[in-house]
């Protein structure tokens, strides 16, 4: 396999790429405008998943605690009652 | 020859200029390449790289001395090399630009920017050893032609120590150009991709959801 190359360059903004390509400044913006819009709802879908995410996982830890009937003692902390 | 060296430090000053990420895409332009196309688009952004592609290149221009600078103002290039069988128009053909473009860049490497790294794509894992057999030691990334697979190959060339982007990262890039696609062709009166304007338009597009969803 071959060996991966290591980037060290800094991350391209928006405003980089268009110079390099050779993109007006206002196409630029508007391209800007139009993305970041379709971005938030990406964003804003991702926070909502992880927020369930949480929610369900503190679900289930609470029903698998419901269905125990009695905890687990060692020998110390049953001697000590 | 002081003309040559000027020339020589002209161009290493473009270089520089553009070194700060850019990654020459050597790609079949066909209709059947539309996602890979896309996919490559949302990967090599991913990394924070602006892709750059002979589809840049104005009609007046010569073609050749284009694909010769765009090369060289490039720090790496990736160089796909699945389109190997006889295409559908008459006379049918196979095409030979993307091998061609992968010949000059291997020749540049090793004459004028060394520090060019190049990477090669495949579709077919062991085909590479029979279309071109010149290149036996050099192990192609497979994608196996899936976007998905395009993700998986990218992320095995590139390493990044900060902004490492994911394969989930590289999907939503691509689902943001996937909805944009369609204005941006109306917006440039084309039929497909393979334009300057929707080119250029997309790797903009792609650069932003980077930017935004890579953190």
């Amino acid at each position: 396999m071959a060996q991966p190359i290591k980037v060290t360059n800094r991350f391209a903004t928006p405003y980089d790429t268009a110079e390099v390509l050779g993109v007006s400044r206002s196409r630029t913006n508007r391209l800007i405008r139009e993305v970041r819009q379709l971005t938030d709802r990406i964003l804003q879908k991702t926070r909502a998943k992880k927020e369930d995410l949480a929610g369900t996982s503190k679900k289930y830890n609470g029903r698998n605690a419901g269905t125990k009937s009695h905890t687990t003692k060692t020998k110390n902390s049953k001697a000590s009652h | 020859m002081p003309a040559r060296r000027a020339t020589q430090q002209k161009r290493k000053t473009q270089r520089q200029a553009t070194s700060r990420a850019s990654v020459f895409l050597n790609i079949p332009y066909d209709a059947a390449f539309e996602n890979l196309l896309l996919a490559y688009i949302a990967a090599i952004s991913a990394f924070g790289f602006t892709p750059r592609a002979t589809l840049e290149i104005p009609s007046h221009q010569s073609r050749l001395d284009r694909i010769l600078s765009l090369i060289e103002e490039s720090e790496y290039s990736v160089h796909d090399l699945s389109r190997v069988q006889l295409d559908r128009s008459r006379p049918r053909t196979p095409r030979f630009n993307m091998p061609f473009e992968l010949g000059l860049t291997i020749a540049l490497q090793r004459t004028a920017i060394i520090d060019h790294k190049w990477a090669i794509c495949e579709s077919r894992s062991r085909r590479i050893n029979k279309s071109l057999s010149d290149l036996d030691g050099v192990d192609p990334y497979i994608h196996g032609g899936t976007i998905q697979g395009v993700f998986r190959e990218l992320c095995n060339v590139f390493v990044r120590s900060r902004r490492q982007p994911t394969v989930l990262q590289m999907n939503q890039i691509y689902r943001v150009l996937r909805e944009k696609f369609k204005s941006i062709l109306r917006g440039a009166g084309a039929r497909d991709p393979y334009n300057a304007r929707v080119f250029k338009d997309l790797c903009i597009a792609a650069s932003v959801a980077a930017d935004e969803l890579v953190i």
